[in-house]
């Protein structure tokens, strides 16, 4: 058994998904798996046209990554540009990692990485729910997305990324 | 309201009205692809040594703490900013319109991923999903404040 079997298991179970690009021609980089819980609030179906808004943005920023743009990852969880698109989570030690999704009202995504290029994208909230560094909120959201990954990947840790290059390509360490 | 997504071109090629998740997605695209081209240009130029990002700020008149974070993410783009960092550059865009209804499904996984488990979108419950929000008030007024942003790049 290796990652790839959970993986695969994982897809088949309906536990995670493959997200695509929405535009079927775009080329295809990097890998993102998604929760169900993700994959609702980026597909659908939504209830109001504010949560079909929010999610189409949130959809094609996920895209960027899949599509393999260029993007900024941190070396550390806060010293980091405003801007940057994926930070690790404090502590690194976890191994989760943060997609910062800045449009109003901003948008955090949780996971990690299985592989070089493949990432786990487990949950997401409303920035605005998460409150200050050191909030319970934050920490709660944290150690949900751990559980997440322990119930697929029991026998797997993270990629660590102490290299971030070996996270990802075309990647701009910040 | 219910908005199930089917095919995500389908009201685009076909003509018919283009619901607002779709205007989302593409607003977002546009600012990430002029983005790509700002950053692509300016690592290409930093790494031949030909500008950096204190002379780019000169360049055009911004503070360098502002360049870092014109150049850290695609969402503080505005068109006027994407021209002056462009002629920053040394350069200015060339655009062109691609066709959609022209467009060819790629390769959308890797090869170790079992093709049987994603040749098509799942189906979720079509039950909408109240999804966890601030208020629907703030989130109506984004929605309404970026449509007008959009309007007025």
């Amino acid at each position: 058994m290796s990652i790839r079997d959970e993986i695969n298991r994982c897809l088949k179970d309906r536990e995670l998904y493959l997200l695509s690009p929405a535009i079927s021609s775009l080329s295809v980089v990097r890998t993102l798996l998604v929760s169900e819980e993700v994959q609702r609030f980026v597909m659908g179906p939504w209830d109001n046209v504010n949560d079909e808004f929010r999610g189409s943005q949130l959809r094609q920023f996920l895209d960027q990554f899949t599509e393999g743009k260029k993007i900024t990852i941190s070396e550390e969880p806060y010293k980091k540009p405003n801007t940057t698109y994926m930070a690790p989570i404090d502590p690194v030690e976890d191994r989760v990692f943060d997609i910062r999704n800045r449009d109003k009202p901003a948008v955090r995504v949780l996971g990690a990485f299985a592989e070089r290029d493949v990432f786990v994208a487990l949950i997401w909230d409303y920035r605005v729910n998460l409150g200050g560094p050191d909030s319970k909120e934050w920490r709660d959201f944290r150690e949900r997305c751990k559980a997440e990954w322990r119930k697929r990947f029991f026998m797997y840790e993270p990629l660590s990324g102490v290299n971030r290059n070996e996270l990802a390509t075309n990647i701009i360490l910040v | 309201m219910n908005l199930q997504q089917t095919s995500f071109l389908s009201e685009v090629i076909s003509g018919e009205p283009i619901p607002l998740g779709q205007r989302a997605y593409f607003r977002e695209r546009f600012k990430s692809n002029l983005y790509e081209l700002i950053i692509n240009l300016f690592l290409e130029k930093e790494d031949a040594g030909e500008i950096t990002r204190a002379e780019l700020a000169r360049r055009i008149d911004k503070r360098p703490e502002q360049i870092t974070r014109l150049l850290g993410a695609s969402g503080n783009l505005r068109l006027s900013t994407v021209s002056d960092l462009l002629l920053g550059l040394g350069c200015e865009p060339d655009v062109s319109a691609l066709r959609l209804a022209d467009s060819r499904r790629n390769y959308i996984a890797p090869e170790w991923i079992n093709a049987e488990h994603y040749t098509s979108h799942p189906v979720l419950s079509s039950e909408p999903t109240k999804v966890r929000s601030t208020t629907p008030d703030t989130a109506g007024a984004y929605v309404n404040g970026l449509t007008a942003e959009a309007a007025t790049p």
